[in-house]
């Protein structure tokens, strides 16, 4: 999916159980939608291993984005979100 | 023999009666959840989980169907007629795939369903081995949450998470996938788990109490309120509590099709359905509303049509379990996260009043100009069937729908009383739930009169769950609704494709009597009106197992009030519209 020019970039931190399969229905909530991941980048939480933090970068228009994050909120396996808007 | 001994094998045989398999720890586990039935349907996968139900003598009862759609049908039909979650119980490969369609009806109108499916081996997983299906990740996008458990000792954990994510909340449908290997291997844990699910319980809603007053005011300021009840009201619970909180604020009720119920459609205060076809006057209500409170709805297209449109000149109160709901179809003003039920008690404790006779005898105006009617001079039509239906059985039936122009109807004309008493597939539309789903309700209403009210296209995706009905003698009355058509399908091909039928004609449908009759089943064929109420009082009356009545209704008449898909109520067809219509811009 190409960037419009009405498109923003945002950068979603997802906080997410270490389960088999969270990856595919955090992407779900994407590709549901039509929308494409930029990039993602998932790291082990040191601290306590059986949580990963998953770095996502995608656009959309707000609307839209708004229906992505609340969606992934209610994911069983998603401990926390938070978005940041970069243009 | 020594005392010692004497314990000792008294402590070793002991220890013999609680050694469990998977498959047996899984039973008692749903024991302990309070199952009284699984619906289901058996296969390879799953024989460790089929003998532990014999093995356990248990008491749990199982109810094989003849597919597993149907069993998950059924399942669906008793959560939503008993307020408590349907298990069901199917083999991998197909027997799991099969489930697909059920768990997405039960996904859509938030009904909680637990679908246990029998897998391969866990070291055949991914191998494409005999009857795998990847069925954790085909159906991820479908339910609430699933599993795929992976050591014989993590069952509690998983049924207890399960059941609580199931039935927590906005509830849904949750599926486990359980290899044969492990649920045939030993079992050596705790059968009690304590749930902890940190990403679920973060989800619970707070009810702020400035917004509880904040719309209290905005009620009493109302010149011309309206409440829209959603399926969240009965999931809720609150039904006396939304009738107390209507009559302290003097307030017109509708409901969305899964909101039937929520309040007695036979009071004054109820509008009936609103919505694509909804009543005239619950959709005009809601058109000329200044302020509109929709409790436990989510704003489904066929409720809102032309979202710009709807929201316009009006001030909106969204209640919601659910904070995704909040502005994703319409823009709103107030939108409450809490439970139906928290956000009601709270309204009904501030004590408020208010009067709103002038804008509720504006509203009887319509009632009294628009009356939902029917023709009686060409026939027998549908809308008399189901009419007739409801005054035989004083609107106090369990009412199970299937999908088409007949579900329409029979939300417009049997009214509905009480809570859980109106079952109907309404997000996914699924033709073939009705029949099914009533016989998952005479499981959770024993003693009640229960109607599946079905088309002919539907009917014919499940019946072969007669087998089921006849089997167990369920006292079901089936009524077809026979007018050998795909009836909304055609209605649309008629008024928006200049009446070029394409894919509607039901031609090779079989005799239906005979068919139920084949079963063991009683049966009737209704063709006239002057023996419609004879008919059904002799079919209502029988409750010795299942009847099926045919009805062989007039082939071409339309659903109205209709609102094009996609578009504004200003633009609602009372009745036959004269002129040709644009073709909706909505989808269905």
């Amino acid at each position: 999916m190409m960037k419009l020019h009405t498109d923003h970039t945002y950068t979603l931190t997802l906080h997410v159980h270490n389960q088999p399969g969270v990856l595919v229905r955090c992407a779900q909530v994407f590709a549901r939608r039509g929308h494409n991941i930029e990039s993602l980048h998932v790291s082990n939480d040191r601290s306590n291993p059986a949580f990963s933090t998953m770095r996502i970068t995608a656009f959309g228009q707000p609307e839209m984005m708004d229906q992505v994050v609340a969606q992934l909120h209610k994911l069983i396996d998603v401990t926390n979100v938070t978005v940041h808007e970069e243009s | 023999m020594s005392v010692t001994t004497k314990k000792q094998s008294q402590a070793k045989k002991a220890d013999k009666t609680v050694r469990l398999d998977g498959a047996q720890a899984l039973v008692r586990c749903l024991e302990a959840q309070g199952v009284e039935y699984i619906f289901g349907y058996s296969g390879g996968a799953a024989i460790p989980i089929f003998d532990a139900l014999v093995t356990t003598h248990t008491g749990i009862k199982l109810i094989m169907a003849r597919h597993e759609q149907g069993a998950t049908h059924m399942a669906d039909g008793y959560a939503r007629a008993s307020g408590k979650p349907g298990v069901v119980l199917v083999t991998s490969g197909p027997g799991a795939s099969n489930t697909v369609t059920g768990l997405m009806t039960a996904h859509m109108d938030s009904v909680p369903i637990i679908v246990i499916s029998g897998q391969q081996i866990r070291s055949m997983l991914g191998l494409d081995a005999f009857q795998e299906a990847d069925i954790f990740n085909i159906t991820m996008p479908v339910v609430k949450h699933n599993y795929l458990v992976r050591e014989t000792n993590d069952i509690p954990r998983v049924v207890a998470e399960a059941f609580h994510i199931a039935t927590s909340g906005r509830p849904g449908p949750v599926l486990i996938d359980m290899p044969k290997d492990v649920s045939s291997g030993s079992f050596t844990g705790n059968l009690k788990h304590d749930v902890s699910l940190p990403g679920f319980s973060n989800q619970t809603p707070l009810l702020n109490p400035e917004q509880v007053r904040q719309v209290a005011e905005m009620v009493r300021n109302a010149k011309r309120p309206v409440v829209l009840a959603g399926h969240g009201v009965l999931i809720a619970n609150a039904s006396q509590q939304l009738q107390t909180f209507a009559d302290m604020y003097d307030l017109p009720v509708t409901t969305t099709l899964l909101g039937k119920g929520a309040i007695d459609e036979t009071s004054s205060r109820a509008l009936g359905m609103l919505g694509m076809h909804g009543t005239a006057y619950a959709n005009k209500a809601v058109m000329e509303a200044d302020v509109l409170i929709n409790i436990g709805s989510r704003f489904d297209d066929r409720i809102v049509g032309d979202a710009a449109a709807f929201a316009q000149d009006k001030t909106i109160v969204h209640v919601d379990i659910d904070v995704a709901e909040h502005q994703k179809m319409v823009p709103v003003d107030v939108a409450v996260h809490a439970d139906a039920r928290e956000f009601l008690d709270a309204m009904v404790k501030l004590k408020g009043k208010a009067s709103h006779v002038g804008w509720n005898q504006h509203i009887d105006g319509y009632k009294k100009q628009y009356p939902l009617n029917y023709r009686e001079d060409e026939g027998l039509t549908q809308q008399q069937v189901i009419d007739t239906l409801a005054r035989l059985t004083k609107n106090d039936a369990v009412v199970a729908t299937d999908v088409g122009q007949h579900q329409m109807w029979a939300a417009q004309f049997y009214r509905t009383r009480r809570p859980n008493d109106w079952l109907s597939s309404g997000g996914a539309g699924t033709m073939g739930f009705g029949m099914p789903a009533a016989l998952g309700a005479a499981y959770a209403r024993p003693g009640q009169t229960v109607i599946a009210i079905c088309g002919d296209g539907g009917f014919q995706m499940t019946e072969y769950e007669l087998a089921t009905a006849a089997i167990h003698e369920l006292p079901v009355k089936i009524v077809v609704l026979n007018n050998h058509y795909l009836g909304m399908v055609r209605q649309w091909q008629e008024l928006f494709y200049d009446d070029r039928l394409s894919g509607v004609d039901m031609e090779g449908n079989p005799d239906f009597a005979k068919l139920a009759e084949s079963y063991g089943i009683k049966a009737v064929n209704i063709e006239h009106v002057d023996e419609l109420e004879d008919s059904l009082k002799a079919a209502l009356d029988y409750n010795d197992g299942p009847v099926l009545i045919n009805c062989e209704v007039i082939k071409t008449d339309n659903v109205y009030p209709m609102i094009p898909a996609g578009g504004a109520y200003s633009s609602m067809l009372v009745s036959a519209p004269t002129r040709k219509l644009d073709k909706p811009t909505g989808s269905t």
